[in-house]
């Protein structure tokens, strides 16, 4: 029988989403939702019928979103505020520097789409900068998700406790459910996906681009590499500790379905830069440029993000 | 006081309690308003600051503080207090002694000064809610939804709170405003008032010559909004209209006088931020001692 975790992971994230935010509504009376066009998608109905007023839609107008939310947080509801990645980050970055960063309100925003899902609607509706605007604002929680269970659980977490946080959210279709078992990790940790004690290189991976590199790791054990795979959901705070236990490693390799300058592999290089005698880092992830428009899959294999790509990649850095 | 009726639905005489403070007094705490701000432009001499939209606003700050809004200072229940949003935080030097005025800042707030990080007040707000600070910073075009997300969390509560935000003209021509108004009036926010200080000029100029907002009155009304347009320097006029009450939105096109009260600074787009010299602080002393005559040998 179908265990509740594959049965989350076989489903479109947004679904996921909403089936996440009615379950929160039959307890939390104070959940919002803050949609900007964006609402039918996600499957809002079963919470808009449990808690009818936890809906507030403010059409195709981001700005006006990010200002309602967080007055709205600061009045005291649990405020979440999706949209699609690239405009609920990028397009009102001042009001986000604003109302969550120097306001520090709790508005949970939720991007949609994120990376290269929305590859076929071209360069305007991908995100490839978003981790990088979020992650420069002080105080805030970033979050890529690896998976749909990974996804509810780290909804509810800041549903129940919310801070001003960007939980990115990316699916590709061919995702692997790192998580059927549950979540096992605390809030905030890296989780070690495949171990390597012995091995000379780590990958690090945030966001559903995990299942690839455990692959990739694979790959490269076949041809007598030992790779680790850690997971790390939270960009930031960054989980350092994770990154002080790789003091050994001959290379560390970040992988992200975003932009390679100004994302988590930048965040791992700018601690790393820090430490003495710290392992080289190989910065995987999509190129510094704006894309035509493909497919998710074709983006990514071109970018060199899926498991050949990266394992061809680590092969070649220790060459 | 011009008042236009541009509704097809007559605006209700709010039942709200008798202005706690008559027309003289008013007009007395908006000159004092006025001399607060001069007192900071001598006490940081090298700061060129919001002179011009800060003396504009006098009579709209004194006005809500004093006279209109339930503060929370003033008995209410805290929760059920009225809000004050300043989008135009620029202005700031005038949000501060109508504050103190009100019982929501003291002397010795102010007397910390404006600048570093042990401040209560700041040449830009920092939101701090216990002294009725509700907004954050100076970027022009976000109070407008923040109201509006107060006035959302007012009616989903069940309270009677009315949230004002007080705006630039100049500052109208943000894209965000128009998508607050469209929510505002979409949702029927009859909590809401839009209190525009309409002095006409911004940096680059006169409003008009710089990208004309054309009748912000019609714009409001477009948008759902009951509309008043006032002088914004009579403080009768404006306690009259800014106690309306309906199922709308209310928008106040308060026409004001960029640089109001220093005759060497009044209309003059240099003093949208300017220092301000000794010979300009010992002019503006004696022009608002004037003032204060004036209002005073008019009450008798």
């Amino acid at each position: 029988m179908q265990s509740e975790e594959q049965r989350l992971c076989g489903l479109d994230a947004k679904v996921v989403f909403g089936e996440t935010m009615a379950r929160i509504a039959k307890d939390d009376s104070l959940l919002t939702v803050v949609v900007s066009d964006y609402g039918r998608r996600l499957n809002l109905d079963a919470m808009r019928e449990e808690l009818p007023s936890a809906f507030v839609q403010c059409g195709i107008a981001e700005q006006s979103q990010v200002e309602v939310a967080s007055a709205l947080a600061n009045e005291g509801f649990h405020v979440l505020a999706p949209s699609y990645a690239t405009f609920i980050t990028s397009r009102v970055l001042d009001q986000v520097r604003v109302m969550l960063g120097m306001m520090r309100s709790p508005v949970v925003l939720v991007g949609l789409s994120a990376g290269c899902e929305a590859g076929a609607l071209g360069a305007s509706h991908m995100a490839l900068e978003d981790l990088a605007c979020m992650r420069t604002i002080p105080g805030m929680t970033v979050v890529c998700p690896a998976d749909n269970v990974e996804l509810a659980s780290v909804l509810e977490e800041l549903a129940a406790a919310p801070r001003p946080a960007y939980v990115r959210v990316s699916q590709y279709g061919t995702d692997a459910c790192l998580h059927a078992q549950g979540m096992q990790r605390a809030f905030g940790k890296a989780e070690v996906l495949r171990e390597a004690t012995d091995g000379q290189v780590a990958i690090l991976a945030t966001g559903p681009l995990a299942g690839e590199a455990v692959q990739a790791a694979d790959l490269l054990a076949r041809e007598g590499m030992a790779a680790s795979v850690t997971e790390f959901a939270v960009v930031k705070p960054l989980d350092t500790e994770a990154l002080d236990a790789l003091s050994g490693k001959r290379l560390v390799v970040t992988v992200e379905d975003h932009g390679v300058q100004g994302g988590f592999g930048s965040a791992v290089a700018e601690y790393l830069s820090g430490v003495e005698g710290a392992p080289r880092v190989l910065r995987l992830g999509m190129p510094d440029e704006y894309l035509d428009a493909d497919t998710p899959r074709h983006l990514l294999e071109r970018a060199g993000l899926t498991a050949d790509g990266i394992a061809r990649q680590v092969g070649e850095a220790l060459a | 006081m011009q008042s236009v009726a541009t509704e097809t639905r007559p605006i209700q005489e709010a039942t709200r309690k008798s202005a706690r403070v008559a027309g003289v007094d008013l007009a007395l705490r908006a000159i004092e308003v006025r001399r607060q701000v001069i007192e900071f432009a001598r006490r940081y001499p090298d700061m060129p600051f919001h002179l011009g939209g800060s003396l504009s606003c006098a009579e709209i700050m004194a006005v809500l503080l004093s006279g209109v809004m339930r503060t929370g200072a003033d008995g209410t229940p805290w929760e059920q207090r009225d809000r004050l949003v300043l989008s135009k935080g620029h202005a700031s030097l005038a949000l501060w002694p109508a504050l103190m005025q009100a019982g929501l800042l003291t002397q010795e707030d102010l007397d910390r000064g404006m600048l570093g990080p042990d401040t209560v007040i700041g040449k830009q707000p920092k939101r701090n809610v216990v002294h009725g600070i509700e907004l954050s910073g100076g970027s022009l075009g976000m109070g407008l939804g923040y109201a509006v997300g107060l006035a959302l969390a007012a009616r989903r509560k069940g309270l009677a709170s009315r949230v004002f935000c007080v705006m630039g003209d100049g500052e109208c021509d943000e894209g965000s405003v128009w998508e607050a108004a469209s929510f505002a009036g979409h949702n029927s926010l009859g909590s809401l008032v839009a209190v525009i200080d309409a002095n006409g000029l911004q940096l680059d100029g006169p409003t008009a010559q710089v990208l004309d907002s054309g009748p912000l009155s019609a714009k409001f009304a477009a948008f759902g909004f009951d509309v008043q347009v006032v002088d914004g320097h009579d403080v009768q006029a404006l306690a009259e209209v800014l106690s309306l009450h309906s199922e709308r939105p209310l928008a106040v096109i308060a026409h004001t006088v960029k640089g109001k009260g220093l005759s060497f600074a009044e209309n003059d787009v240099k003093w949208h931020d300017r220092c301000l010299d000794d010979d300009g602080y010992r002019r503006a002393v004696a022009e608002l001692e004037a003032a204060r005559r004036e209002v005073l040998a008019h009450a008798e």
